[in-house]
């Protein structure tokens, strides 16, 4: 506990739309430690990149953190009378983050070295020159050739993932503590993917970084991460460390997750996709979100809301009929 | 970048020697001059006589030659509703008045509108969003005469503020260059705004956010630079437009004494020589603004081709 760096507790966000509230994300509770690497992984709408906006301070209108807090070494970002002064010197400084969509993701009219300069010369307050030196060694950090010329470019005239790897040269530029990446690999080729994700374990090991990974690939997880949290429908399913939750997945989520991700090491017989669509979030079931879709479904599923509770040191699972290796 | 702005200055040059071309059609070849010159009752005597003095009686090659002669000295030939002088004249006259109150009309109208159109966007479907919406609607939906007279009978007739019309000092500019700027203002802000607001919800305005850049920054420098394109295209539309004619209104409304005024005088005085030129001048104008116009978007956004 003692180096542990974020601290989200409870945290709950809301939507409030024309449609109603959407009920993104609903008492999700974890932790990273220093130099850990956590997966976030669940489907597409289960309120990943949210958590992600939520610890960064950038939940977008209309929607609002709604209860629960996350901690920055001990410090609430989220309430407190500094709380949004703390925020902003943190985010793109301790704490940064790289994006799904790397050709979107940079300012088309500006070069490649005015956006790299630019966090430096605001978090660090150097100069032009010491700027510039520094996102040279940055464009180096993160195996681009020719950083020179790359600097006096604009984002059109690189490829997807070179733009990639200058977006985690700009979220390493002040040399973060927790580096958030949400599905960072997406967008890519699937041999860009490789090198992407290699750079970002090498990084992390080098740098001593800790990273939360978000993803919806099991896959991706199982070759970088320590620990990994499964959520569904806002809310968390598993938290547990990789191999474990790897070896004997307990939520019948995780299991089904794990049943329709390709496996590298095995030759599973066949792929089984999960049945049935995520809930709508702007009228959750009042039970556990996976009931309609949970081949292990009782009444209590349906009426009560299973929390997340220990079931051995490390492993805490939000089902009332959880799979146990006994 | 160079090659671009020589290409582009050629470019506008051959559209106005077209426009050239074409006034000389229009007034030579289509027309028959001497009808403008001589009252409608003239004898066919009277109107050979004028037309070999005029040397309309020659090949109208022969014509043209003398024509862009004369416009390579800078003579334009002289007015028939004021003879003696020169059209060019006329028009350097009251060119810089029209330019005046074009200048004083969009500047008014860009600046307003450039934190108009930013302000909304900083909350779409919120209250100041909504209230500067529904300014710019009725802005943008008033005719430009109506604007003139409304302003016209609050501030010069009721009130008594400004002077009613005429050409003067600063005062008597105010209200025709709001005549001018108000609907423009109301269209400039919607485009602002609404390519603001899609630039604000653009992924690179999100990675910026998530570096720490300041708010202020990211829409003063990130997303206006990238909105900029679009506010370009319709400040020039708006400049020329203005320019082009739209201006007429405005100043027969206050009337000042402006070049707009004078074609609607060459035309009711059946002036073609004048009118001539004011076209071939309005042409040169439009020209140069549309090469300005294109020469900045390459500024702006480095994608925009080189061609
Ligand atoms: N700006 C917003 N306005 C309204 N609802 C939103 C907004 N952003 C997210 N949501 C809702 O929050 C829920 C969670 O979305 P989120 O983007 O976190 O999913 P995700 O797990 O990241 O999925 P993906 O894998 O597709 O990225 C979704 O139901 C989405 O509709
Ligand atoms: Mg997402």
């Amino acid at each position: 506990m003692a180096d542990r760096l974020l601290e989200v507790d409870g945290l709950q966000v809301r939507f409030f739309t024309r449609r109603g509230v959407v009920h993104a994300v609903r008492d999700v509770s974890f932790g990273i430690e220093r130099d850990e690497t956590v997966g976030l992984v669940g489907e597409s709408g289960s309120g990943k990149s949210v958590t992600s906006q939520a610890i960064m301070g950038l939940v977008e209108f209309p929607g609002s953190i709604t209860a629960g807090d996350v901690r920055w070494k001990g410090q609430s970002l989220v309430h407190g009378p500094t709380a949004a002064a703390d925020i902003k010197r943190i985010r793109g400084n301790e704490v940064s983050m790289v994006f799904q969509d790397p050709m979107t993701s940079l300012n088309p009219v500006f070069t490649i070295g005015s956006q790299l300069t630019e966090v430096t010369r605001r978090h660090l307050g150097y100069s032009k020159m010491q700027a510039r030196e520094r996102a040279l060694e940055l464009l180096d950090l993160v195996d681009m050739s020719n950083p020179r010329q790359r600097f006096k470019q604009f984002p059109g005239e690189l490829s997807g993932g070179m733009r990639q790897r200058v977006l985690i040269a700009m979220a390493l530029s002040c040399e973060p503590e927790l580096l958030i990446a949400d599905e960072p690999t997406t967008a890519l080729d699937v041999t860009i993917q490789a090198q992407i994700l290699e750079l970002l374990a090498e990084l992390q090991e080098d740098l001593g970084l800790s990273v939360l990974l978000i993803t919806h690939d099991l896959g991706v997880v199982a070759g970088t991460c320590d620990r990994v949290c499964v959520m569904y429908g806002g809310r968390l399913a598993e938290v547990g460390p990789i191999d474990d939750v790897f070896e004997t997945p307990t939520h019948p989520y995780s299991r089904g997750l794990l049943n329709s991700t390709p496996r590298i090491d095995e030759v599973t017989s066949r792929l089984v996709s999960i049945d049935g669509a995520p809930p709508d979030l702007v009228a959750p079931p009042i039970g556990c979100p996976f009931a309609a879709r949970c081949e292990a479904c009782s009444d209590r599923c349906i009426s009560e809301m299973p929390e997340l509770a220990t079931i051995e040191k490390g492993r805490d699972v939000a089902c009332w009929h959880p799979f146990t290796a006994s | 970048m160079w090659t671009f702005v020589i290409r582009r200055v050629g470019q506008g040059l051959i559209v106005v020697v077209a426009a050239a071309v074409v006034v000389f059609l229009l007034t030579r070849a289509f027309t028959d001059p001497v009808d403008f010159v001589l009252p409608l009752e003239a004898t066919e005597e009277q109107r050979e006589a004028r037309e070999a003095e005029l040397g309309f009686d020659r090949p109208i090659i022969v014509q043209f030659g003398d024509y862009v002669e004369d416009l390579s000295r800078g003579d334009f030939g002289e007015s028939l509703w004021q003879p003696g002088r020169s059209t060019i004249d006329i028009v350097g006259q009251t060119l810089p008045k029209t330019l005046q109150l074009v200048a004083a009309g969009m500047t008014l109208a860009i600046a307003l509108a450039l934190p108009m159109g930013m302000i909304a966007a900083r909350r779409p479907g919120g209250v100041l969003d909504r209230i500067l919406v529904t300014t710019s609607l009725i802005g943008l939906s008033m005719p430009q005469f109506f604007v003139g007279l409304l302003l016209l009978i609050v501030f010069a007739v009721q009130l008594q503020w400004l002077p009613v019309s005429g050409y003067g000092g600063f005062s008597h500019l105010i209200l025709p260059a709001l005549a001018l700027a108000l609907p423009a203002v109301g269209r400039l802000t919607m485009v602002v705004r609404s390519a603001m607001i899609d630039e604000l919800n653009s992924q690179y305005v999100r990675v910026s956010k998530a570096k720490g850049t300041p708010t202020r920054v990211i829409f003063t420098k990130h997303a206006f630079r990238n909105a900029g394109v679009q506010v370009l295209t319709l400040s020039g539309w708006e400049i020329t437009r203005a320019l082009a004619g739209f201006t007429v209104v405005v100043e027969k409304v206050f009337a000042w004494p402006g070049f707009g005024l004078f074609a609607l005088e060459a035309i009711q005085r059946r002036d073609i020589f004048l009118l001539s030129t004011i076209v071939l001048v309005a042409a040169i104008l439009v020209v140069t603004v549309n090469v300005i116009i294109d020469i900045l978007y390459k500024v702006i956004d480095p994608r925009i081709e080189l061609t």
